[in-house]
């Protein structure tokens, strides 16, 4: 039941974001040409190149060098926990086990670290006594802090349960349950993350303009 | 039209004929529902289908088909898992199979006619149904291969001396103390099978050996009344106070056999175990019966409890029994899903065990068998080590080395205990395939070389004939005590008193006093005290009277020799040295050689003692004499399979020991004795398993076999498991870390609800306009 939700959930988001980025990119090919030509562009581009431009104009001008480091290992954590996780959910009978279990955890300890760290640095910014200035950002800013407090309250989530199911009081049935929160919790995680990560992207390039 | 109605018409007449073609089969006898089980008083009825009267002269041993048949289905029963060897064979998970045991030639070979992983089939060694029911019979329950039909007979088989094996029901279902399984054992030995039943049963005695008979005889022929010392007809006296007036007897049924009874076959105990300690499994002790929760119907068809099972006997109701079907009230059958824990079973709570550890592990796996320890726990299993036997000789054996636990992957991809044996046997390839050797021919070829204990024991059992010897002979070397058993071989022990200069001496055991069995003299007097001039005497004549001894028995010491001559002590000046203490020896042709040779003294000393039987010495010179035996073929590379390697002779004729598939182990997987919780693997943490030499993980587990050699496999627990030895060390390793990893995950967590906590209290507040919004 879990991977057929996140399936379907997962599907639909990148559908969402790559329409909506088809839509504000105003252009007159139809969407699956559109579609074709960026995925192909992918290869065709110089990647290092690619990254490097996007660094410069996306992050750099926005964040301190202790924030880069610590939104960076943040990604990097997030993305292992996704791939190893959501692996073994979608693609595999078995629950996790073995090595990619070991690191899941490690990195699981990292990212409690590191979101932390983010609370702490940005729980003011995204507070909600805190109103954009600008009247035509504010539907983009509210999006943007509700995926932000989303993505905490889910990865506080996952942290929690992580925790609960090491403290040996716990019978079977209630580590199922609180595995399964575990789970719920790193769907909607890893789909607030794009979500967030796409609504910055915009408000950076409309400060840009 | 006309046409049409053919085919109705043949299916009407086919119902017609056959009514039962389309009906399930079903009792005979209806179960009305009572839960009583009827009195049998029954009439016996032998194998002609003739009641039995015990009046009679010489009558017939009992038949259990035909007794039983008249209610129940005979041929239903035999379908049965007990009574039929090639059934359970789809579901590819291997049981315990037979084990072959010869001491002498140190075989080990598990059959099975099941295709098992490992196992021979009898059929590859050989083995007609004939031999196989002799060689097992002990411990089987008749049926298939031991009744089978005249076409399937071999030719050089006694079936029809010994008469068929039918299935013994009272084996299970007698209710009385009387049934007996070391009976029922002796009559198989005795080649007596169609009157076993019938001696087990306590309703009749039996008499004669159908072993002695001629392979002529038949059923038919009767009693022999020329010899009534020898080979005697078998008969039967029926106890006629079991009997009434109308010839009918009472069988004392129990539907639901008595655990006693399943233990017969099935009894498992750690070697090491006293009696009086050994605990009975949970389950017993809660009140429950074997067959509780291993039913069956009519047909026999076994429910053995394994998860999965159910799919493969498409009988959903079978994953009920399993341990999950009762605890967890799971159902594996996808059809309902529903409680059906039975009795009330305990649900467990598995506190603190990550949900992962029931996905990847058996029930059994921590709840039963032994626990893990440094090295494996050997065990005695019935059917393997002849257990439950009881008589005068001492049936139980050593052999073969079962031990538990070994944990490995089951058809659902569970780790489950296991208990494991390493074959052991002598065999040639030829082209690259491998023959078993039967243990018969092994002996024919080796011989002498089999028993390095037989010229010790024949001198012993010559020495005990000395007159007023007081006390029993032994041979003490490298500081143990040689001396006979019962059962005519040599048990070891060892000698705490003066070590002797010589390496070998012969002495006398009395009340565990040790006495040279020649004292020290002075050689040179003349004449020898009358004791110890008797005492050589007697010696060297009780030497003599060995059969086919080597040479002239004699004694040297100092510059003398002693030796009779014509019936009198004859004394000899030496030229070739001088003895130190008296020593006794073979003459031949004035040569002075040993009682016993170095080859046989150097594998006494080795083996006798020790569970091993053989030196690699020997085993170089049985697979020698084996290329001697068989010296047409010379394409056979002759070896002998133990401790997990194959030895065989190189191109020099030295011993080399190699890996080979078919010195593999076997495993079959094991249920119980089933542990509670606070015995289970992991009640003190997950370090019980997860730590860097847990012995879940890194038990070590060597080959066994019958050479003492340092060659043997050598494999860790995890080898099984399909695992990575070094990943679990890792794994084992980060639990020391995991306490960290739980304080850094607490703070993180208490840190972010402290924020999360504020951030909703001051949103509260701007809601109720405690607060105002920030511009």
């Amino acid at each position: 039941m879990f991977s057929v939700i996140s399936s379907i959930l997962i599907i639909v988001l990148i559908a969402v974001l790559l329409y909506h980025s088809y839509k504000k990119q105003k252009r007159d090919s139809p969407f699956p040409v559109w579609f074709f030509h960026g995925f192909t562009s992918v290869f065709r581009a110089n990647l290092t190149k690619e990254l490097k431009n996007s660094y410069k104009k996306n992050i750099n001008p926005f964040f301190s060098k202790t924030e880069q480091i610590i939104l960076g290992s943040l990604f990097f954590c997030f993305f292992y926990l996704f791939v190893s996780g959501f692996y073994f959910s979608l693609f595999s009978t078995h629950r996790m086990f073995g090595l990619p279990l070991m690191l899941h955890m490690i990195f699981g300890c990292f990212f409690a670290l590191l979101l932390c760290a983010v609370l702490i640095l940005y729980a003011n910014k995204f507070n909600f006594l805190e109103q954009e200035t600008e009247e035509k950002h504010k539907l983009l800013w509210n999006v943007k802090r509700a995926l932000f407090w989303m993505f905490i309250l889910s990865g506080l989530s996952l942290v929690a349960t992580s925790f609960l199911m090491m403290i040996p009081i716990f019978i079977y049935q209630t580590q199922q349950v609180f595995f399964e929160i575990h789970r719920y919790s790193a769907l909607v995680s890893i789909l607030t993350a794009p979500g967030f990560l796409y609504t910055s992207l915009l408000k950076n390039e409309k400060k840009q303009k | 039209m006309k046409n049409n109605l053919i085919p109705i018409i043949l299916l009407f007449i086919f119902f017609l004929l056959c009514p039962d073609a389309f009906t399930q089969q079903e009792e005979k006898t209806k179960w009305d529902g009572n839960r009583t089980v009827p009195v049998h008083n029954i009439w016996l009825k032998d194998e002609f289908d003739q009641k039995i009267i015990p009046t009679e002269s010489y009558p017939l041993p009992f038949s259990s088909r035909y007794t039983c048949e008249p209610c129940h289905d005979y041929s239903q029963i035999q379908k049965g898992l007990h009574f039929n060897p090639f059934s359970s064979n789809q579901d590819n998970r291997a049981g315990e199979p037979w084990i072959w045991v010869d001491v002498v030639t140190g075989t080990v070979v598990p059959l099975s006619y099941r295709d098992w992983h490992g196992v021979f089939h009898p059929e590859e060694l050989g083995l007609t149904y004939w031999e196989f029911t002799l060689l097992f019979g002990r411990h089987m329950l008749g049926g298939e291969i031991s009744e089978p039909k005249i076409e399937e007979r071999n030719p050089k088989s006694r079936w029809n001396v010994s008469g068929i094996l039918e299935i013994n029901c009272l084996a299970c279902h007698n209710n009385s103390r009387k049934q007996s399984h070391s009976k029922w054992a002796f009559q198989i030995l005795r080649q007596n099978f169609r009157w076993a039943a019938t001696a087990s049963s306590g309703i009749g005695e039996v008499g004669g050996m159908a072993s002695r008979l001629p392979a002529t005889w038949d059923i038919y022929d009767g009693p022999n009344p020329d010899d009534t010392k020898y080979a005697v007809v078998p008969y039967v006296q029926y106890d006629k106070s079991q009997f009434n007036r109308k010839h009918e007897v009472f069988l004392d049924i129990n539907h639901q056999p008595n655990d006693e009874r399943c233990l017969v076959c099935h009894s498992v105990s750690p070697v090491s175990q006293k009696q009086f300690l050994a605990e009975s499994d949970l389950h017993t002790s809660a009140g429950l019966k074997c067959v509780d929760c291993h039913r069956n119907d009519i047909t026999h068809t076994m429910i053995i409890g394994y998860e999965g099972e159910s799919e493969y006997v498409k009988m959903p109701s079978a994953s009920d029994f399993t341990c999950r079907g009762c605890h967890l009230r799971e159902r594996e059958s996808k059809q309902k899903k529903m409680a059906v824990g039975r009795l009330g079973a305990p649900y467990p709570t598995h506190k603190n065990i990550p949900p992962v550890h029931i996905d990847k592990l058996s029930c059994t796996a921590c709840h039963s068998g032994s626990l893990p320890k440094d090295n494996l726990t050997q065990v005695k299993a019935s059917r393997a080590n002849r257990l439950g036997i009881y008589g005068i000789a001492q049936w139980d054996l050593d052999y073969p080395v079962i031990q538990e636990p070994v944990f490995k992957r089951d058809p659902n991809g569970k780790l489950t205990p296991n208990r494991i044996i390493w074959p052991s046997f002598w065999g040639y390839l030829q082209e690259n395939k491998v023959h078993l050797l039967k243990p018969l021919k092994v002996q024919e070829a080796a011989q002498q070389l089999l028993k390095p204990d037989l010229e010790a024991t024949k001198i012993l059992s010559a020495l005990s004939a000395i007159p007023n010897l007081e006390g029993s002979p032994v041979l003490i070397s490298t500081g143990r005590i040689y001396e006979l058993n019962p059962d005519g071989g040599l048990d070891a022990s060892d000698y705490s008193g003066e070590t002797p200069e010589t390496k070998t001496y012969w002495a006398v055991k009395k009340n565990n006093s040790i006495t040279p069995l020649i004292p020290e003299f002075d050689p040179d007097t003349e004449p020898l005290d009358r004791e110890i001039e008797y005492r050589i005497q007697d010696t060297l004549e009780a030497l003599e009277a060995i059969e086919n001894h080597p040479g002239k028995a004699a004694l040297v010491y100092g510059k003398n020799m002693h030796q009779m001559s014509q019936g009198y002590l004859e004394k000899k000046e030496r030229t070739d040295g001088k003895q130190d203490l008296p020593k006794l020896c073979w003459l031949q042709q004035d040569k002075i050689i040993e009682l016993i040779s170095g080859f046989n003294l150097n594998a006494i000393i080795e083996t006798v003692g020790y569970p091993e039987r053989f030196t690699e010495k020997q085993v170089k010179k049985i697979l020698q004499s084996l290329f001697e035996f068989e010296d047409t073929e010379t394409d056979k590379d002759f070896f002998f399979i133990s401790n997990g390697r194959m030895f065989r002779l190189n191109h020099q004729g030295e011993l080399e020991a190699l890996k080979h598939p078919s010195a593999e182990p076997v495993l079959w997987p094991l249920a119980h004795q089933v542990r509670p919780v606070q015995q289970s693997l992991g009640i003190n943490g997950c370090s019980d398993c997860h730590s860097l030499n847990s012995t879940f993980f890194f038990a070590e587990i060597q080959g066994t076999g019958p050479i003492k050699t340092s060659h043997r496999a050598q494999r860790s627990a995890h080898y099984f498991m399909g695992l990575n030895g070094i990943y679990q060390k890792i794994f084992g390793v980060s639990f020391y870390a995991r306490s960290v990893l739980k304080v850094i995950l607490f703070v993180s967590a208490f840190i972010m609800v402290s924020i999360v906590f504020i951030m909703v209290a001051k949103l509260l507040g701007f809601i109720t306009g405690l607060l105002e919004k920030r511009r």
